[in-house]
C-alpha cells in the first residue's frame, strides 16, 4: 500500500518536472506514454497543464525588439577592419591546384616554361660545374685514345650494372663526375663520337647524352 | 527546430531536418569565408538571440553588443563546429556564456539559489487583468529570477527547446534543468497568483 503510494508520488513528481515540455510538444516516447498516461488520472496534473499552456501562451506574446539591418551592419564593419575568417588551411595539393586554377594565363604558361627550361640549365650547371681537367685525365689502363667527350646523365635508379652496359656498348670512357647535378663527362672513342652518342642514347639507363665539343653535330 | 513555430506555438517537428541540414550547411559556407552566409545565419538567429539575451539580461541597452559578440564568434570559429550537436544549440551556448559574463561584469548575481525560498510577497492587489496585462505582469515576473531560471524558461517555453539541449547550452545535468524549471514555475505562479486570479 504504502509502496504504491511512493510510485504514485514519484511519478506525480516526474510528471510535474515535464509538463513545460509536454506543452511544447518536446517529449517523444515512452517518456511521452508516461505523460500521458499519468495526466489521464491526476486532476492536479491536469489543472497544472492548463496552467502551464497559459504562462507559455503569455510568454511567446512577449515581445522584443531588435533592428536586424542596423545590428549586421554593426558587425560587417567589425569583421571588415579587424577580423578574417578562420578558415581550414588548405593541403599543398589543394594550393597548387587553387593557385594554377586562379592564377593568370600568362603565369600558367610562364610555369610550363619554366618546367621545360630546367633540363637546360641542368646541362649547362653540369658543364660550368666540372673542374676544367683534360679531356683523358681519367682514364683506364689500356684504354684506347679518345677524340671527344659528351656529358651524360643516368637515371637515377640507373644500376651499376647498366651504367657499365651503356659504356662499353659506346666505346666511351669515364672522365669525371658525378657533378652536384649527377652528371659524368665521358670520352669518346676516336672516330666514332657520333656512333657512340646515338648508341649512349638508346640505352634506357641514359637520361641525356650531349656532345661538349665544338662544332659536334648533335 | 528553433523559433519554427506555427501560429498555435507548436513546432514544426518536420521541417527540424531541413532546418538543421540548412543551417549546418550555411556554417560550412562560413567556415570558408562567405559573407553571404553568415548574413543569411544572421538574419534567421538574429531575432531568436535578441528575444533570447533580453530576456537572460533584462537589459535592452546590451542586446545588440552581447549578440552581435556572439556572432562574431560564430563567424571567427565556424571552422571548430564539428557538428556533434545541433547549430542552433552550439550559437544559444556562445549567447548564453556571453550573457552571463556581461552580467558578471555588472556584479548581478548569475543564479539566485534562495529564489525559490522566498514568499511571494511581491504579488500586488488582486484585480482581473487581460491578456496584455498579464504578459506584462509575465515579464516584469521574470525579471524577478535569475538569469540562469530566466534562460531555461526562455528556452522552453519560447523557442521550444527540449531538456537534453536546454543541459548542453546551458552546460549543466539535465536534472538541474528541470528543477530550474520548476523552481520557476512555481515561483512565476507565486508571483503572478494575486494579480491573475481568474486567468490561473
Amino acid at each position: 500500500m504504502s509502496k504504491a503510494k511512493v510510485v504514485h508520488l514519484d511519478s506525480h513528481q516526474e510528471v510535474q518536472a515535464l509538463l513545460p515540455w509536454y506543452v511544447t510538444q518536446r517529449l517523444s516516447g515512452e517518456e511521452l506514454v508516461r505523460v500521458v498516461m499519468h495526466l489521464a488520472d491526476c486532476p492536479r496534473c491536469q489543472a497544472d497543464l492548463d496552467i502551464e499552456r497559459k504562462l507559455q501562451a503569455a510568454h511567446l506574446q512577449i515581445a522584443t525588439s531588435g533592428d536586424v539591418e542596423r545590428g549586421f551592419a554593426k558587425l560587417r564593419a567589425r569583421i571588415t577592419s579587424h577580423h578574417a575568417p578562420r578558415q581550414r588551411p588548405l593541403t599543398l595539393a589543394q594550393r597548387l591546384r587553387s593557385d594554377w586554377r586562379d592564377g593568370a594565363a600568362w603565369m600558367r604558361w610562364a610555369v610550363v616554361a619554366q618546367f621545360a627550361t630546367v633540363p637546360l640549365l641542368a646541362i649547362v650547371l653540369a658543364l660550368w660545374l666540372l673542374p676544367p681537367s683534360p679531356a683523358d685525365s681519367y682514364r683506364g689502363l689500356g684504354a684506347s685514345v679518345t677524340a671527344g667527350s659528351a656529358v651524360v646523365m643516368f637515371k637515377p635508379d640507373a644500376t651499376e650494372q647498366d651504367i657499365r652496359r651503356a659504356l662499353t656498348r659506346s666505346g666511351a670512357r669515364l672522365i669525371g663526375g658525378p657533378t652536384v647535378t649527377g652528371a659524368y663527362v665521358l670520352g669518346l672513342p676516336a672516330g666514332r663520337q657520333h656512333a657512340a652518342l646515338t648508341e649512349l642514347r638508346t640505352q634506357s639507363a641514359v637520361v641525356l647524352a650531349e656532345s661538349l665539343d665544338a662544332g659536334s653535330q648533335p | 527546430m528553433l523559433g519554427r513555430r506555427s501560429d498555435h506555438g507548436k513546432p514544426h517537428a518536420g521541417t527540424d531536418n531541413a532546418v538543421e541540414q540548412n543551417e549546418a550547411r550555411l556554417i560550412s559556407q562560413i567556415a570558408a569565408g562567405e559573407l553571404n552566409a553568415f548574413e543569411d545565419l544572421y538574419r534567421i538567429y538574429h531575432p531568436r538571440l535578441s528575444r533570447f539575451l533580453d530576456r537572460v539580461t533584462r537589459r535592452a541597452s546590451l542586446v545588440e553588443e552581447l549578440l552581435n559578440d556572439t556572432m562574431l564568434v560564430v563567424w571567427t570559429r565556424a571552422d571548430r563546429y564539428n557538428g556533434s550537436c545541433k547549430v542552433s544549440t552550439w550559437i544559444f551556448a556562445i549567447a548564453y556564456r556571453k550573457a552571463l559574463k556581461a552580467l558578471q561584469r555588472l556584479d548581478e548575481p548569475v543564479e539566485d539559489l534562495d529564489a525559490d525560498l522566498r514568499a511571494s510577497s511581491d504579488a500586488g492587489p488582486e484585480q482581473q487583468v487581460s491578456q496584455r496585462e498579464l504578459r506584462e505582469l509575465l515579464a516584469g515576473a521574470l525579471d524577478g529570477l535569475s538569469a540562469a531560471h530566466r534562460a531555461v524558461v526562455d528556452l522552453t517555453y519560447f523557442h521550444g527547446i527540449g531538456y537534453r539541449e536546454i543541459a548542453e547550452i546551458v552546460d549543466c545535468p539535465v536534472d538541474t534543468v528541470k528543477t530550474r524549471m520548476l523552481h520557476a514555475r512555481r515561483r512565476l505562479r507565486g508571483m503572478l497568483a494575486a494579480q491573475l486570479g481568474d486567468l490561473l
